[in-house]
């Protein structure tokens, strides 16, 4: 039950505990100040542990959609991570949490977007702008780290979900890999709030979803294009979650998570739903 | 012109007739007679058979000179059928055959090493999954004819073998518990018109 290649370990238990331990080791090694500032590497670094258990380290250069994941995510990281290093407050850091989804989404779907515009490119063209919104609305709030940790936690679970329902197993893992990785870190920052969810963090976390969206919606036969559509609502939600649960002690700073939660789930639920609906029967004769 | 010169003439014509070397022929590979199988390892416990429903290419051929002949496959990498829905759906996906964003599969010769009266090795450029690979396989060479109701078609049928790496073409799910080693089938049989 618990080796290597059980995927409950892979996408679970891995990221989980190496997002727990990396994050707390940075802070430790780093200090309050910087220490807590980069501690979100951990999440980014668990991100890769989980794909590493899941698909191991791809070839160089990757062709298909999935081995172009671990690198994505690999980017992500080290453009985010140095950004923490050199000027987390600046412009920089705005321009990588913007283009980190965005240009996920061109590596894997450009191709096919511009070989059918309708419905591939349309569909790229709708990640490109949502994660690009996304990015630039996580940033400037980039102080709800817990708020930004649960919705983006309540967003991988049901692409998860809806990635399982498809048969796109890798799909479904790492999705489920980045929500146990942002499940460690979160149980860092709640119910009181310690480190900020940086750019290395955000930056893979975006790029990773924006390049699992697009996967999906292009490349997964059993998956209809714009299924996970209300999936886009999400990272736009945290306004409504943080008026509903004003103050900071640390009740409301525990509840403020878990009420974003509990909105993002209602749009999670929609996309899953949806999903189960639109789901053609198996394609041969035969099932299990 | 002399009964002499006339079959002396003759004579020199037959000769640069057998001289020329045979040109093979070309053949198209007939789909419903043909089978592209294959089998892997699952968890260790049993092999599991799949195929490909729609295959198609050419063949050139000639039997007195089979160093010289050459295949050109091209798989339908949608069409896999392993006789359980789900399966296949899952096949299909970006964790294995990706056929959205890589929907064909080729093999494409290079050369020819005849090892005995009727078989060879065929070693040909692989592209599975955007990733192309040399490799080397068995052929075994099954005949040449007509069909009994049908002499103006002319038939030719091979048994190709093999095995590849699939995570040599970036197929790397599930690696451990499904094989790395697939062992490729591939029933051949290809015609050409003689009208």
């Amino acid at each position: 039950m618990f080796t290597l290649s059980s995927p409950p370990v892979q996408s679970g238990l891995i990221p989980l505990l190496t997002a727990l331990i990396l994050v707390g080791l940075i802070r430790l090694i780093g200090g309050p100040g910087r220490g807590a500032a980069l501690a979100g590497l951990g999440l980014a670094l668990a991100v890769l542990a989980s794909y590493w258990a899941t698909l191991r380290i791809p070839s160089f250069p990757p062709v298909g959609a999935t081995n172009k994941l671990f690198y994505i995510v690999l980017i992500a990281t080290i453009a985010g991570f140095a950004v923490d290093l050199i000027a987390r407050e600046g412009w920089t850091g705005r321009a990588v949490a913007i283009l980190a989804g965005p240009l996920a989404a061109l590596w894997i779907g450009l191709e096919k977007g511009l070989d059918a515009p309708w419905p591939a490119g349309i569909a790229v063209l709708i990640v490109v702008g949502v994660t690009a919104a996304a990015g630039w609305r996580y940033h400037a709030q980039a102080q709800r780290n817990s708020e930004i940790g649960a919705s983006i936690l309540v967003l991988c679970l049901a692409m998860a979900a809806c990635a399982f329902m498809s048969n796109a197993a890798s799909s479904a893992q790492l999705a489920g890999g980045l929500a146990a990785a942002t499940g460690g870190f979160l149980l860092w920052n709640w119910p009181k709030v310690r480190f900020p969810f940086n750019n290395a963090a955000l930056a893979a976390a975006l790029a990773l979803i924006a390049g699992l969206a697009v996967q999906l919606a292009l490349f997964v036969p059993k998956l209809e294009t714009f299924a996970l559509l209300p999936l886009a609502a999400i990272p736009f939600l945290l306004p409504l979650g943080v008026r509903l649960v004003k103050g900071n002690g640390l009740i409301k700073q525990g509840l403020r998570p878990v009420v974003v939660g509990l909105i993002c789930a209602l749009p999670a639920a929609a996309a899953v739903l949806i999903v189960f609906l639109t789901m053609p029967e198996a394609t041969s004769a035969s099932g299990y | 012109m002399t009964i002499r010169t006339t079959l002396l003439a003759t004579g020199a014509a037959a000769l640069a007739m057998a001289a020329t070397p045979a040109i093979a022929a070309d053949y198209t590979i007939d789909d419903t007679h043909t089978q592209a199988n294959f089998r892997v390892t699952h968890m260790g416990y049993s092999t599991m058979w799949g195929r490909f429903n729609e295959e198609s290419g050419t063949v050139s051929f000639d039997p007195a000179n089979p160093g010289d002949a050459s295949v050109n496959i091209v798989i339908d990498a949608a069409s896999i059928d392993t006789n359980h829905g789900e399966r296949d759906d899952h096949l299909r996906s970006p964790d294995f055959f990706n056929t959205a964003e890589f929907p064909e599969i080729t093999f494409s010769s290079t050369s020819v090493e005849v090892t005995g009266d009727n078989t060879a090795k065929i070693t040909g450029d692989l592209t599975m999954l955007g990733v192309t690979k040399s490799v080397t396989l068995d052929a075994v060479y099954n005949g040449m004819g007509n069909y009994p109701w049908d002499d103006t078609t002319e038939v030719v049928g091979f048994d190709i073998s093999g095995v590849i790496d699939r995570t040599e073409f970036g197929m790397i799910y599930g690696v451990g518990g499904i094989g790395t080693e697939i062992k490729i089938d591939f029933e051949l049989e290809a015609t050409r018109s003689l009208n």
